[in-house]
């Protein structure tokens, strides 16, 4: 096999919880390779018998960062590797890493827009580091985010979000509640469907750089809604994490 | 040929959850290659085919028609592979009438 990426020992610098279910890590490699916003890095664990588990996180963080990289991690129930780097990783710890890995779920300025974004629990991620990506450059590409979560507790990002919206007027974020809303929530309170997506979308104009992340049934939902509504299918691309998540 | 609602659609990734598999195999990223499926004949970037990631290997399915266009497993000292979709230099990708982000539930 070639070993088109090599693995790195990066060394956790910091973790801060973001909800009650995630957290955000963040890792100093010796040989860090700049991303494009929306790539994953796949961590692998060892166990001393040998046995070896491997998932792959998004990055969160923005291309132009310090010199470090941030993953934001959601614990999936029985999770082997987000189950030890909740329960067990402290800073200083070393953990295996490759990447950045992918580019087909990438949008970078150059790419244009106007973007909508849509995303399900920690399917925010990847899409939060192209957020980041268009406020670090100061960019002026119209940017809607659809987000959709389980209930106001488990919204990750929520202040930067609103603050971002505040400081862009090219940019909104719209949020749903799937489960359990405050009894004041302004949003909306049912899953993604095309009336909502048709709302977000509409002042994007008819064919907007469309991503879609999140456990896989939300996304197969999203997806087929954009593509009621008019979207053509090559337009949106997705990215499933599988059945776990909201 | 067996029917994607066979399956848990649970389980149904992206291709690209499997890019670094894949950069392993080919040396270079491959999620952003425009793939013709050897079924049908849709065009598809290869980080939008069906993954499926959770057995003892990698299978890649056309999203359109379902074939089955790659499957990948690895031993210690040997690698299986079975490509069966064919290169094109089709820069546009997803280019089959049929073609679709998802398919139905």
């Amino acid at each position: 096999m070639l070993e088109a990426i090599p693995w790195q020992l990066a060394t956790i610098s910091a973790i801060r919880q973001e909800t009650p279910t995630v957290k955000t890590f963040r890792f100093e490699l010796p040989n860090l390779v700049r991303h494009r916003a929306g790539q994953h890095y796949d961590v692998r664990l060892r166990a001393p018998d040998g046995y070896v588990a491997q998932r792959s996180y998004s990055v969160a963080s923005a291309p132009e960062g310090d010199g470090a990289l941030e993953l934001t991690i959601e614990l999936v129930t029985d999770g082997e590797v987000s189950g030890h780097l909740h329960a067990n990783a402290v800073v200083g710890d070393r953990i295996e890493l490759r990447g950045p890995i992918g580019g087909y779920f990438v949008w970078e300025t150059a790419k244009g827009g106007p973007l909508l974004l849509v995303g399900g629990g920690s399917g925010v991620v990847p899409l939060m580091s192209m957020l980041r990506h268009r406020r670090s450059v100061g960019s002026e590409i119209s940017a809607r985010l659809l987000y959709s979560a389980r209930s106001a507790d488990d919204l990750i990002f929520r202040d930067e979000l609103d603050a971002m919206a505040l400081g862009s007027p090219e940019f909104a974020v719209t949020y749903t509640l799937t489960r359990r809303q405050p009894w004041n929530w302004p949003g909306h309170r049912r899953r993604i469907d095309p009336p909502m997506l048709s709302e977000v979308a509409h002042m994007l104009g008819p064919h907007p750089l469309t991503y879609v992340c999140g456990p896989t049934p939300m996304v197969e939902a999203a997806a087929n809604g954009l593509v009621q509504i008019g979207f053509r299918p090559g337009s949106i691309r997705t990215e499933r994490f599988g059945p776990t998540g909201s | 040929m067996k029917n994607c609602d066979e399956f848990d659609r649970s389980l149904i990734l992206d291709g690209n959850a499997a890019a670094g598999d894949l950069m392993e195999i080919f040396g270079r990223e491959m999620t952003e290659e425009p793939v013709e499926c050897s079924n049908c004949g849709c065009v598809q970037f290869v980080g939008s085919l069906m993954a499926f990631a959770g057995g003892p290997g990698l299978v890649l399915r056309c999203p359109s028609c379902q074939a089955v266009l790659f499957c990948s497993a690895s031993l210690p000292s040997i690698a299986c592979l079975d490509v069966r979709w064919i290169s094109t230099s089709q820069s546009d990708g997803a280019t089959c009438p049929k073609s679709r982000p998802t398919v139905k539930q």
